[in-house]
């Protein structure tokens, strides 16, 4: 981050994230795929605590209660999920098996979910979560990647993870309109 | 936030064949899901022939259940729908091991051989 004497200032005037309004609109646009002409740009490098997470799902270290093939296959459905959302191809909905889905308690925020189900029920279950930025044309924003309990979330990690996504992608656009100052 | 970095990364390759692995998957469910609606069957009938409820027959249909093998081939049956699993090696890892492991141990086999299965 550069100059710290900026950042009080910049934090009053941008402390929130501008979202993409309605929800969605980018991952949705093409349903159900018949146009194709739609490519958005994933920004996988501008969250540097996400390029960690994704450095740690790659290698296999992400969490130590699953094993490296759980990883693997987490990556792989991330990799087709993310591909789906940058066609604007992947449907956003409720139920149990829908692929994606809209936080509720931080209604701008998007989850990718993995069905993982390799062997025994898994102790626990990857998640992306990212958001559509209204500045950036075309674009859909990775903030966290993170696991949750298969099962009863007693330490609510799944509202932690939201609150990283949210300080991140607010982080993200102070970042954004202190480089818009320079 | 700690950088856990000590494992060997997979390399776009493997992340790709997972990836490709996964959409077969969904590409599967989605096939199967079309054929019950061809069958004419209700959610009911299809729970009476697999001997389930309405609630886990909807689940089986939806996806939302990971079924086994033997069950999605019950399930096959079930809305006449002709399953063919078709394997493809491939080279994401084992090329490289095969190349320490002593020949006298392997006998080569092309990977250009592929093997087909069908079943139901």
């Amino acid at each position: 981050m550069s100059d710290p004497a900026t950042l009080p200032e910049l934090r009053r005037n941008v402390y929130h994230f501008d979202a993409l309004i309605p929800v969605g609109s980018r991952t949705t646009c093409d349903l159900p795929g018949k146009s194709g002409s739609f490519q958005h740009s994933w920004l996988d490098t501008d969250v540097p605590e996400y390029m960690t997470e994704e450095r740690n799902l790659r290698s296999g270290n992400l969490e130590p209660r699953l094993n490296r093939q759980q990883h693997l296959d987490a990556l792989g459905v991330f990799q087709s999920l993310k591909r789906r959302a940058a066609k604007g191809q992947l449907p956003i909905g409720t139920t149990p098996d829908s692929p994606a889905k809209v936080m509720q308690s931080l209604s701008y925020l998007i989850e990718l979910r993995p069905k993982l189900s390799m062997g025994a029920r898994p102790p626990r279950l990857f998640r992306l979560y990212y958001a559509e930025p209204a500045n950036v044309q075309d674009a859909l924003l990775p903030l966290v990647l993170s696991t949750k309990p298969n099962g009863p979330d007693l330490q609510q990690e799944q509202n932690a993870s939201i609150d990283d996504a949210k300080a991140r992608s607010r982080v993200w656009e102070l970042t954004k309109a202190m480089k818009g100052k320079k | 936030m700690t950088d856990v970095h000590a494992g060997t990364p997979f390399t776009e390759e493997q992340v790709a064949l997972a990836a490709s692995n996964y959409e077969a998957q969904e590409w599967l469910l989605r096939a199967l899901r079309e054929a019950f609606v061809m069958s004419g069957l209700s959610l009911q009938d299809l729970a009476s022939e697999l001997d389930l409820s309405s609630e886990d027959a909807e689940a089986w249909i939806n996806g939302e259940m990971d079924l086994t093998l033997s069950e999605l081939r019950q399930l096959a049956n079930v809305v006449d729908a002709h399953v063919t699993y078709r394997v493809n090696p491939v080279h994401t890892k084992y090329v490289d091991r095969f190349e320490r492991i002593s020949k006298d141990l392997w006998q080569e086999v092309p990977w250009s051989a592929s093997h087909e299965i069908t079943l139901a």
